[in-house]
């Protein structure tokens, strides 16, 4: 053993896999952690390695199989989109089938640092646990508007509404150019028409409150009927089969300049392809008002991994918060290439307000089944608002009751 | 003694050589099986215990897969929607319940002998609707042994509950926890068919072994043993494996030296069972077992072959060694011509050659010797001879026979004539050998002589048989023994005293006796010279010394024995009134003077003539 270095002694030692799961875009067949998992598997070789399970699927089909595997006790041992159900969380949390990276982070400054203390507190349960570790890069996770900046020109429109009231303004204008103004969809959730309308209501006191509430039981308030009376007047200006398409159909007939404007986070640019982002600009909605979830970002460790994954798995974490850390303040820095990044970044330095994710807020049983079943009725004017709402209720309440 | 007896056992070539190739084979092959068991048990050891561990690598993957497929048929039950429906808080009508009966029909496989679902709420859903008493299974193993695992399947070896007999039985166990948000768990259970294990044992695929299945506590479940192993080691096999089982080594799946075997023990973190197979020692040490047996065939046979072969070498070796043996042990004087005729191809011929080379140098050390025998034996001659040598006597006795002549004395002209024929003969001119004749006639000078002085006091007679007298003899041994008798036998007067001298020949002898019928000699004396013939030449001296008298007769033994080789015979015998001296001499050995004689004298007269023909010229 004398005449065995260091180096060779720790090559002997076996690799520590890390099993994760992550989600392949569908239409670009591009991984955004791709880069992320190279790097540390570059740096932890022979140490760790991510071994990553590579699906192709929606990001809901995603959530359901990280549910699947958790009841099976197959869960890989980093999970993402966690925070996105407040359910399913909280059965995570109950069954201590995360681990509370609070003691990690005490002992670890930089990790800390890169994550945010403001942010940290934000996903700090009760008992002081964390569970969750956002990512260390907060510029790509605001959600706004994104419009397609030719068909503005070409209907004579120099800038994005600032108000509300030049929203709509702007839109007859596009409708008038015979141009669909909204990419809205329907179809198994409705995420850009209930993001446009938070961003909406979130601007008075009790919108907001509205958008905070943790599993709202009351969706007859004046901010709610304001809330789902705007999402119908937005389906105005969405194509005819708006409520039946999916949000991928949605999104690429606005990035083939179909139509004109829709609703994402800023994750968007990173699927864009360099031409797209010349040719869109983005804007936050209108008072200066950007969407910004945290959790939704927010990955965590499962428990049950033997002592030695689970530091893999932390490594791991801790690895991306630093890495995203870098990238952020490399992003911020450096002068915006093309448009669309240019006018992200202006609308992120000037944001005013901030409004949580509806997702994180509400049931999910209501997000992926009432409203899937109901919202067409709504939009399509089959059932009158205080019908819907009376019904949207009455399951806030169900769900509640049955939990 | 005994040592010696082993000597004497194992003495010859041939016996030690048998002995040491014997013992060099056995010593062969003692090593051979020292380092065969060692070498070949070393790596017999290695190359079973990696057979063995990939077998119980085997029943461990077949576990897995048992254990898998267990998995994934409650994942089925769990991830299905009326199963999760049944965890919700909310009355399950009995359409619900019967989905979810329905549902668990499809769990079952050829495995699954029967299942058991407990929904939160207590609701009991078995196949053919078996009645399962709740508060029994809360408070069974089956059921608390789940402890805090979320979702995994865990294995119990227990009380049936769903079956009347009290048979112990395999379960999976699982808790069905809800998907989507918090609630109380389920559990589901199966109860696996006893056919599962001998699946899993055919799937190791090799029927030496004994196959055994431990619960996580670890006691036994289930065991297969071989055939072949003995009833007997059953239980202390199980013992030895319950006693493993505690131990959280790892190398025990790699195997383990047991008592009586090889162990493997593997764990299965997930179930806490653990799979055991042993190999018993007849079967890991069945290849080395075989091999040196195989080895001490073989050596059996070299050993045979060995010694056959090693008696046929060692005759080889051995019989042209007896042959030179043979040579040495019966080698005398006489055989200086049989030279060892050795063609082995071998050192054996040198020694052959050694051995001729020696007889060649013997012959010629003999020859020397003899020779130089002879000229010491005629220098004593002459030495004795010269005792009586006094030539003037010739002058002398020619003057006092004329005188007498003269004086017309008779009887001092015998005398004289007798004594000159006497010292004649005596002297013979240096000639050390004489005929019988000439012989004869000194001796009847010297009885003349003495019948002149002891007036007449005896007669005598001599004969010899036609064709003899011409053998020569050496001189005077005739006389000395006449002497002898007229001295000691006549010593006293007698009448018709008589001597008789005869010479004969007798089978290959030439017989002289000198017999008379004087006083008959003493045994005493008869024996006393009878031993001069038998005696050490030098020893002779020693029985007969010249003061005692009889020097004469010793003078004629010891001239006998030294110009003859022994070869003669001289004794006294006593029969009928006489006393008979018997001399006897190998008539060969007279021939071959005679022969010598002659050629000398053809010699000498050529000689002579070559002298006579110089004169001439």
């Amino acid at each position: 053993m004398n005449g065995c270095s260091k180096k060779e002694q720790t090559a002997l030692q076996e690799e520590i896999k890390v099993p994760i799961m992550f989600l392949v875009n569908p239409d670009t067949g591009e991984n955004e952690n791709e880069k992320l998992v190279e790097a540390f598997n570059a740096k932890y070789d022979g140490t760790y390695e991510i071994q990553v399970e590579w699906i192709i699927d929606t990001a809901e089909g995603y959530r359901s199989r990280i549910k699947t595997l958790n009841v099976v006790d197959k869960l890989p041992a980093v999970i993402t989109d966690v925070g996105f159900d407040a359910d399913f969380y909280e059965l995570l949390v109950q069954n201590n089938r995360l681990v509370n990276l609070d003691p990690y982070l005490r002992e670890d400054p930089q990790w800390k640092e890169a994550l945010g203390e403001r942010e940290i507190d934000s996903m700090r349960e009760s008992d002081g646990s964390v569970y969750l570790s956002s990512s260390g890069n907060s510029t790509m996770s605001y959600g706004g508007f994104y419009y397609n900046k030719k068909i503005f020109a070409d209907a004579g429109i120099d800038q994005f509404p600032g108000t509300w009231e030049e929203f709509f303004s702007c839109m007859d204008k596009l409708q008038e150019n015979k141009v669909t103004p909204l990419a809205l969809h329907g179809g198994s959730g409705y995420w850009t028409p209930l993001l446009i309308s938070s961003g909406y209501i979130v601007q008075t006191e009790e919108g907001k409150k509205f958008l905070e509430e943790q599993y709202p039981l009351n969706y007859q308030s004046e901010s709610s009927v304001e809330f789902f009376s705007f999402l119908k007047r937005l389906y105005s200006y969405g194509a005819s089969d708006a409520v039946e398409i999916e949000r991928t159909e949605a999104a690429k007939r606005f990035l083939e300049g179909k139509e004109a404007i829709t609703a994402n986070g800023g994750w968007m640019i990173d699927s864009m392809t360099d031409e797209e982002k010349r040719q869109f600009g983005f804007a936050s909605f209108p008072g200066n008002v950007l969407m910004q979830d945290m959790k939704m970002s927010a990955w965590s460790v499962t428990a049950g991994y033997s002592p030695e994954v689970t530091k893999g798995a932390l490594e791991f974490l801790r690895f991306r918060a630093l890495s995203e850390q870098k990238q952020e303040e490399t992003y911020l820095s450096l002068p915006a290439e093309t448009v669309v990044e240019q006018e992200y970044r202006q609308a992120v330095r000037q944001v005013k307000t901030l409004y949580p994710n509806y997702q994180l807020k509400w049931e999910d049983t209501i997000q992926e089944k009432f409203l899937v079943d109901m919202l067409p009725s709504y939009i399509k004017g089959e059932i009158d608002e205080k019908t819907f709402l009376q019904a949207l209720t009455a399951e806030a309440v169900a769900v509640h009751e049955e939990k | 003694m005994k040592k010696d007896r082993l000597s004497g056992y194992f003495y010859g070539i041939q016996k030690k050589l048998l002995l040491l190739i014997m013992l060099l084979i056995f010593l062969m092959m003692l090593l051979i099986t020292a380092a065969v068991s060692l070498i070949m048990g070393k790596n017999v050891q290695k190359d079973l215990t990696e057979q063995y561990e990939y077998i119980n690598d085997r029943f461990y993957r077949s576990f897995q897969g048992m254990y898998e497929n267990l998995e994934v048929l409650t994942d089925n039950c769990i991830t299905n929607q009326n199963v999760q429906n049944s965890l919700k808080n909310m009355e399950l009508s009995a359409y619900d319940k019967e989905v979810i009966s329905k549902t668990l029909q499809f769990v079952a496989d050829n495995n699954i002998d029967s299942y058991l679902y407990m929904d939160n709420k207590d609701n009991v859903y078995t196949r053919n609707s078996r009645h399962v008493d709740v508060k029994r299974l809360k408070n069974s193993y089956l059921y608390q042994g789940l402890g805090t695992e979320y979702s995994k399947v865990k294995l119990f070896w227990e009380d049936s509950l769903l079956s009347d007999t009290e048979e112990k039985v395999l379960y999976a166990g699982r808790y069905v926890r809800p998907i989507e948000r918090e609630y109380p768990p389920g559990v589901i259970y199966l109860r696996l068919d006893a056919a599962v294990f001998d699946a899993m044992t055919a799937d190791a695929r090799n029927d030496n072994p004994a196959y055994f299945l431990l619960d996580s506590k670890g006691k036994i479940c289930f065991q297969k043993y071989p055939k072949s192993m003995d009833d007997r080691d059953f239980s202390p096999v199980e013992q030895e494996i319950q006693t493993l089982y505690g131990k959280t080594d790892e190398a025990l799946t790699r195997g383990f030296y047991g008592k009586r075997g090889l162990i493997y023990i593997q764990k299965h973190e997930e179930s806490g069972f653990a799979v055991a197979t042993f190999v018993p020692n007849k079967v890991v040490y069945q290849v080395l077992w075989q091999t040196l047996r195989m080895i001490w065939i073989i050596f059996f046979i070299v050993l045979i072959l060995a010694f056959f072969l090693s008696r046929i070498v060692a005759e080889k070796i051995t019989k042209p060694i007896r042959y030179i043996s043979n040579l040495m042990e019966n080698f005398d004087d006489s055989r200086l011509n049989d030279l060892a005729v050795l063609e082995t191809h071998t050192e054996l011929d040198e020694i052959g050659l050694s051995y001729n080379r020696m007889l060649g140098h013997i012959s010629e050390l003999l020859t020397q010797v003899t020779y130089k025998e002879r000229e010491l034996r005629k220098a004593e001659m002459d030495t004795l001879l010269y005792q009586i040598h006094p030539h003037f006597l010739y002058n002398t006795l020619d003057t006092v026979y004329m005188l007498a002549r003269i004086s017309r004395e008779e009887t001092i002209m015998r005398m004289v004539q007798a004594l000159s024929q006497y010292l004649r003969i005596n002297l013979s001119n240096g000639a050390e050998k004489i005929s019988i004749a000439e012989e004869l006639r000194h001796v009847k000078a010297y009885l003349d002589i003495q019948n002149i002085r002891k007036d007449n006091l005896f007669s005598y007679s001599m004969e010899v048989e036609p064709g003899l007298e011409k053998l020569p003899v050496i001189k005077m041994i005739l006389q000395p023994v006449a002497e002898n008798c007229i001295k000691h036998a006549f010593e006293e007067d007698g009448e018709d005293l008589k001597i008789w001298i005869t010479v004969r020949a007798e089978s290959d002898m030439i017989v002289f006796r000198i017999e008379n019928n004087g006083a008959v000699m003493e045994e005493k004396e008869k024996e006393r010279l009878n031993r001069l013939e038998s005696v050490e030449i030098s020893a002779i001296d020693t029985i007969i010394t010249k003061s005692k008298g009889g020097f004469g007769v010793w003078n004629v033994v010891k001239r006998l024995r030294l110009a003859y080789q022994e070869q003669i015979r001289f004794y006294y015998e006593m029969s009928y009134g006489k006393t008979s001296c018997i001399i006897k001499i190998k008539r060969e050995l007279m021939e071959a003077d005679e022969r010598e004689t002659n050629r000398d004298s053809s010699s000498d007269s050529s000689i002579a003539d070559e002298h006579s023909d110089e004169r001439l010229q």
